[in-house]
């Protein structure tokens, strides 16, 4: 897929010393996942640099359309979070993301994207550690993957 | 006419041939045409491709120019294209007959350079059709299963061998350069050809009255809306069709690296005449009327033929079944 | 087929008659034989003209709903909607529930002349005019393709629908036969932002392609209209079935079964499938 129109740095800087750095988009809900990415930065817990954030208001609002998009455009995985179920700031978007997520997954192995690129989980506001960890796992997995060939 | 006699097996030969200083475009499946690299590619069927010949110089989807940012500001790039050598081998005579029919339209207020650069640099060797396919009207239109318009050779199937007509001067060139695969042809051969493509003209029975449609087809006619009903507006009848011409120019990519399109479009589709706060044709029968006017009366009006040479296309492959011959006949008929 | 024919006609001429439709949409011979095409009956005197064979498999619910519907048309005022009557094969049938379900039109809005082929159809027809056989041998098929890719590798999975979609020249056929495509504008054909590039470019015609099976998910009741429409054979159905057989699987949901149903990604159970979540 195509890799044009890249600005964020980091990653990119990493791969020309240290060889293949995947690309990351993860869309966090506002709620939980992305304030648990902030609780993990506050405090200081480590996690790879290949995600970059995009804060949506619910993970309800993440059309697979979106993630579709995102790998269109050069990601080599995409990761969707929201709150745990049950947790969701508007009680239910995240059980509609759920089945449409899993529909998505299901499509795109289908069509013979690998389902490690494509994943989701729950982290709430209070699991810094857990988002660094999902991110250290997502990561791993896609660099065992390669970049996806077109 | 001069004529020349060509092998059966010799074809593929021949492809194999010209490759050495040609591109050759020729049938690859039965979907469509395609640029093959060997003669054993050539797939010759009963069934016409699906899409026709003008991709070859209408591209679906064409590069106008690319822009990019660098550090110095933004940088233009123009489009290039290729003016190597081509050699379409095995079209079908309609769809090279579309051909002087779209360069009156192409050279007309505006010469489109890379329309007729594309011309330019292509020898068209057709094949006769045979038997035609069911859907045809081309004889009634002028054309023929073993018409000549706008190729360079002509190709007849006769029992053992091509029968190979020299239509122009670059055919007759092609022939001579490639002399050592055609043999003499003799007045057997030339009346045997001529009565295949009697005999062939003549199993094309569906058929539409041009001049009668320039008269009568009216577009304030009632017979619009009824006749639209079934169609539903998608573009496979246009985009098939070898002489359906209308494009768009839309920008693809991004910021850093941007590129302007020039597409095909059509005339059946929603938002094909949009603008910012109207839209002339609002509604379904208004499309498809204008493709149908367009076709038999617009176009004869502007360049003296209509835009249409009866490939059968668009019903063989309509969703909906539409006969565009009936449904003329019923826009005349029930006005 | 002959009777069914009949008793089209007959049911059609007793609905104009009486009043009770405006419109019969049905199907009539097209320009030879072997060619069927939907027809649109205002008048008593024209019913002749229907007929149904095995050419009538055209999805007519199509014709219903969307920009120009006769159900829903926004050219034309509620009040002076036509009444239709519809001549119904069951995949239509399974088409006019998610609409019904999807609040296009209201069942009553809607005089069915169904014909049935012993297949689940999640409505009552107002009048049955016939019996026909159910093509198991095309499902059958198409399953069988089903796991025949799922049984490839992941990159042979890709380079295969790579390969199909590479056809694809957007003339979106499919979107236009297909009677859940309603959308008064289609993400197709958005400008701003533009989701989906306009030209026939390996990752636009994916991207599209990817989307349209997204947006059909849990709604599409696998007439095959887009399939036998593709100019160029892309095999569309293959998305259809595989996705209704997930739909199904994961949320024990079918399409077009339960005109009193909630479309599936229009509602959810809190114990639906999470293993796949972190």
């Amino acid at each position: 897929m195509t890799q044009e129109g890249e600005t964020v740095q980091t990653a990119d800087t990493k791969e020309q010393e240290d060889g293949y750095e995947p690309k990351l988009v993860a869309f966090l809900c506002k709620w939980c996942s992305y304030a648990g990415a902030d609780l993990a930065g506050g405090g200081r817990i480590k996690y790879p640099a290949n995600v970059r954030i995009i804060r949506v208001p619910c993970s309800c609002r993440i059309d697979p359309k979106l993630v579709v998009k995102a790998l269109e455009r050069g990601a080599d995985g995409v990761l969707v979070s929201g709150c745990h179920p049950g947790d969701c700031h508007y009680t239910e978007g995240n059980y509609y993301t759920r089945r449409r997520m899993l529909m998505l997954f299901k499509l795109l192995e289908f069509l013979g994207l690998d389902p490690k690129r494509v994943q989701m989980s729950w982290v709430s506001a209070s699991e810094g550690p857990k988002w660094a960890q999902v991110v250290e796992e997502i990561t791993e997995d896609i660099k065992s993957l390669g970049p996806i060939s077109t | 006419m001069e004529a020349k006699l060509l092998q059966r097996e010799k074809l593929s030969q021949l492809v194999d041939a010209l490759l050495e200083d040609h591109e050759v475009v020729a049938p690859t499946s039965d979907l469509a045409y395609g640029q093959i690299r060997s003669g054993a590619e050539l797939h010759l069927s009963d069934n016409k491709p699906t899409q026709s010949l003008k991709g070859f110089f209408f591209p679906p989807r064409e590069v106008l120019f690319e822009s990019r940012r660098t550090e110095d500001g933004l940088e233009l790039v123009p489009s290039s294209s290729s003016d190597a050598p081509r050699v379409i081998v095995a079209a079908r005579p309609c769809d090279v007959a579309s051909l002087p029919v779209l360069d009156k339209l192409f050279g007309w207020d505006y010469q489109d350079s890379s329309y007729f650069q594309r011309r330019q640099r292509t020898t068209i060797i057709s094949l006769a059709c045979d038997p035609p396919p069911k859907d045809c009207f081309c004889v009634s239109l002028g054309g023929s299963p073993a018409g000549i318009e706008g190729s360079d050779l002509l190709l007849t199937p006769l029992r053992d061998a091509y029968h190979v007509l020299i239509i122009t001067e670059r055919g007759k060139a092609l022939v001579e350069k490639y002399a050592q695969f055609f043999e003499e042809s003799d007045e057997q051969h030339n009346q045997e050809r001529a009565r295949l493509e009697d005999e062939w003209r003549a199993q094309v029975t569906k058929e539409i009255d041009a001049d009668r449609l320039r008269e009568a087809l009216d577009f304030d006619s009632g017979a619009w809306e009824m006749l639209a009903q079934q169609c539903v507006d998608c573009a496979i009848c246009t985009f098939l069709c070898p002489t359906c011409h209308c494009f768009d120019i839309q920008d693809e990519g991004d910021n850093a690296h941007a590129i302007r399109l020039r597409l095909w479009d059509s005339c059946a589709r929603q938002d094909f005449t949009e603008m910012a706060v109207h839209q002339p044709r609002p509604n379904h029968f208004s499309r498809y009327r204008q493709r149908l006017m367009h076709k038999f009366k617009y176009y004869p009006e502007n360049f003296g033929r209509v835009l249409c040479v009866g490939c059968g296309r668009c019903i063989q492959y309509c969703p909906a079944g539409v006969d565009i011959t009936k449904a003329l006949e019923r826009a005349v008929e029930q006005r | 087929m002959k009777e069914i024919t009949k008793k089209i006609r007959k049911e059609a001429r007793k609905l104009l008659k009486d009043g009770r439709a405006d419109l019969v949409i049905g199907y009539e011979q097209g320009s030879d034989e072997e060619v069927a095409t939907p027809c649109f009956i205002t008048d008593v005197s024209q019913v002749d003209r229907l007929v149904f064979d095995e050419h009538c498999y055209h999805n007519l619910a199509k014709y219903l709903v969307g920009q120009e519907g006769y159900l829903t048309s926004r050219f034309v005022a509620q009040e002076k909607r036509p009444r239709v009557a519809i001549v119904a094969t069951p995949a239509t049938m399974r088409s006019i529930v998610g609409l019904i379900q999807e609040h296009q039109f209201a069942r009553d809005k809607l005089i069915i002349l169904g014909i049935l082929d012993g297949t689940l159809v999640g409505i009552e027809p107002d009048v049955v005019v016939g019996q026909i056989e159910e093509d198991q041998e095309k499902s059958a098929r198409i399953q069988a393709q089903v796991r025949e890719i799922e049984e490839m590798t992941a990159s042979e999975r890709w380079a295969w629908w790579e390969e199909q979609f590479s056809r694809c020249i957007r003339c979106y056929a499919c979107r236009q036969v297909c009677p859940f495509c309603y959308c008064e504008q289609c993400i197709s054909d958005e400008n701003q932002p533009q989701w989906i590039g306009k030209s026939s470019s390996p990752e636009n015609n994916r991207t599209w392609n990817i989307i349209r099976a997204l947006h059909l998910v849990g709604r599409c009741t696998d007439c095959g209209e887009c399939d036998r429409v593709c100019p160029v054979d892309i095999p569309l159905s293959l998305l259809a079935v595989k996705m209704a057989g997930e739909v199904e699987e994961a949320f024990d949901y079918k399409a077009g079964a339960d005109v009193d149903a909630k479309p599936a990604l229009h509602s959810f159970r809190p114990d639906d499938p999470d293993d796949f979540i972190r």
